[in-house]
């Protein structure tokens, strides 16, 4: 089912980096096959993907489009067909490019985007904080 | 106990401060709203796909 969460940990995450608990500027958007899977809706206690795909992690983009919003942009090529059903963002003080000790902030399970080899998604992920 | 004697005791024994907890919390965390833009680039067309946007409340409801 589709839905799209920030996390637990991502909630720690904004808190920690107002107050400068944390100084992350690395983010990152990875993708996976396991949206539709048993277990596979996204929620706030996701701690990374469901079923992450091979291709490697793309650095995401941070802008603030509006004094409101802050937004996660990357583009992810399949190297193989399949179905890409989630995506995560996450980040943290880690350059390494896997969760590791980075920090899940986002994760939706999205419909199911059927990929040949060379096909790719370009993610745009906005957080709004609204009155 | 008399019904009239529960009815008198009801205002009195709900625990206003559980309401007052879970309010702010709620209230707090209601303005915070994700947008997930998705497109897809179809490599044999050469072009971009748009795929409707997904918005929801942090918790994963549909907005």
């Amino acid at each position: 089912m589709t839905a799209s969460c920030l996390t637990a940990t991502g909630i720690t995450f904004l808190v920690d980096r107002i107050d400068n608990t944390t100084t992350a500027t690395n983010f990152w958007i990875a993708w996976g096959t396991g949206g539709s899977s048993t277990g596979g809706t996204a929620t706030s206690a996701d701690t990374g993907l469901k079923a992450a795909a091979t291709e490697a992690y793309a650095v995401a983009t941070l802008s603030q489009p509006a004094v409101d919003t802050n937004q996660f942009v990357a583009t992810i090529t399949a190297g193989t067909g399949k179905t890409i059903e989630e995506v995560i963002l996450f980040g943290g003080t880690s350059t390494a490019t896997s969760v590791g000790t980075n920090r899940t902030i986002i994760r939706a399970s999205h419909g199911g985007q059927t990929l040949a080899t060379g096909d790719a998604i370009q993610y745009t992920i906005q957080l709004q904080t609204t009155t | 106990m008399s019904w009239l004697s529960l009815i008198k005791q009801w205002p009195v024994t709900t625990p206003p401060d559980e309401v007052l907890e879970v309010r702010p919390g709620v209230n707090v965390f209601s303005g915070l709203k994700l947008v997930l833009k998705v497109r897809v680039w179809r490599e044999a067309e050469q072009r971009w796909v748009d795929v409707p946007d997904e918005a929801s409340s942090i918790d994963g409801a549909r907005l």
